[in-house]
C-alpha cells in the first residue's frame, strides 16, 4: 500500500512548471522534488493547501492511495 | 549558540592537547611511570612485586594507547563536525559507538592487567561506566537522527 503524488499530472493539466509552484506555495525547488518524487515521509496540511490553492484542485487530484 | 560553540571549541582544544600528551606519553611513559612509582614513593627497586607491579602498567598503558588514540581521534572528528553544525548526522552516531567500543577495549585491557595489580580495576571499572554512557548517548543520538531525516522529508 502506497500514498503516490500525482503532481506532475496536475502541474501539466495547468500548463504550469515545478519553478513557478515552488515560488507560489512557497517551498524550494528541493523540497517540490522530493514531494514529486515519492520520497517525501510526510505533507503538512499547510503545503498540501497550498498547492490546491494554486493549481485549483482538491488534495485527492494529488494524492492517489493504491495497494501493492 | 555562542555558548554551545565555545564549549565544542573548548572541548576540541582539549582533545587536541589531549592527543599530544599521549603521543608525548608513548615515548615517556615507561620512565615517567618509574620515577613515580618507584623515586617518588622511595620504593625499592630490586623488590620482585615492585618491578612485576611497574611492568604490569606499563604493559596495560601500551595495550591501551592505540584505543585511546582512536577515540581522541574519533572525538575531534565528532567536534568538528559539530562544529559545522552537522550535528545529528549517522556518522556522529558512527563515531559515539566507535568511541565506546574503544572504552570497552580499554576495560579489557586494564582488567586483565588488574588481575597483575589490583588498582588498575579501578579504571577498568570506570572505562565500563564511560562505555555505557556513550551508548546511551549514541541510541538518544541515533533516535535524535531519525527524528531529523523524518523532518527533513516533511514537506
Amino acid at each position: 500500500m502506497m500514498i503516490e503524488v500525482n503532481l506532475d499530472v496536475m502541474l501539466s493539466k495547468r500548463k504550469m512548471s515545478s519553478g513557478e509552484l515552488a515560488a507560489q506555495i512557497g517551498i524550494t525547488q528541493a523540497n517540490l522534488s522530493i514531494l514529486k518524487t515519492g520520497k517525501a515521509k510526510a505533507i503538512r496540511f499547510s503545503t498540501l493547501e497550498a498547492i490546491c490553492r494554486v493549481l485549483n484542485c482538491q488534495p485527492a487530484d494529488i494524492l492517489v492511495f493504491k495497494e501493492d | 549558540m555562542k555558548n554551545r560553540t565555545f564549549s565544542a571549541k573548548l572541548s576540541l582544544a582539549l582533545c587536541v592537547f589531549f592527543a599530544a600528551l599521549l603521543a608525548v606519553s608513548v615515548f615517556t611513559f615507561p620512565w615517567f611511570f618509574r620515577w613515580f612509582y618507584i623515586d617518588y614513593h622511595h620504593l625499592n627497586p630490586d623488590n620482585a612485586l615492585v618491578q612485576n607491579n611497574l611492568h604490569t602498567v606499563v604493559s596495560a598503558f601500551y595495550a591501551c594507547v592505540p584505543f585511546a588514540a582512536a577515540a581522541l581521534y574519533m572525538l575531534i572528528r565528532l567536534l568538528k563536525n559539530i562544529l559545522r553544525g552537522e550535528v545529528f548526522i549517522t556518522k556522529n552516531v558512527l563515531y559515539l559507538r566507535f568511541i565506546a567500543w574503544c572504552c570497552w577495549m580499554v576495560a579489557l585491557a586494564t582488567g586483565i592487567a588488574g588481575f597483575f595489580y589490583v588498582p588498575l580495576e579501578i579504571i577498568a571499572a570506570a572505562m565500563v561506566v564511560v562505555g555505557i554512557l556513550l551508548i546511551v548517548v549514541k541510541n538518544v543520538m541515533h533516535a535524535a537522527v531519525e527524528l531529523r531525516e523524518e523532518n527533513d522529508l516533511t514537506i
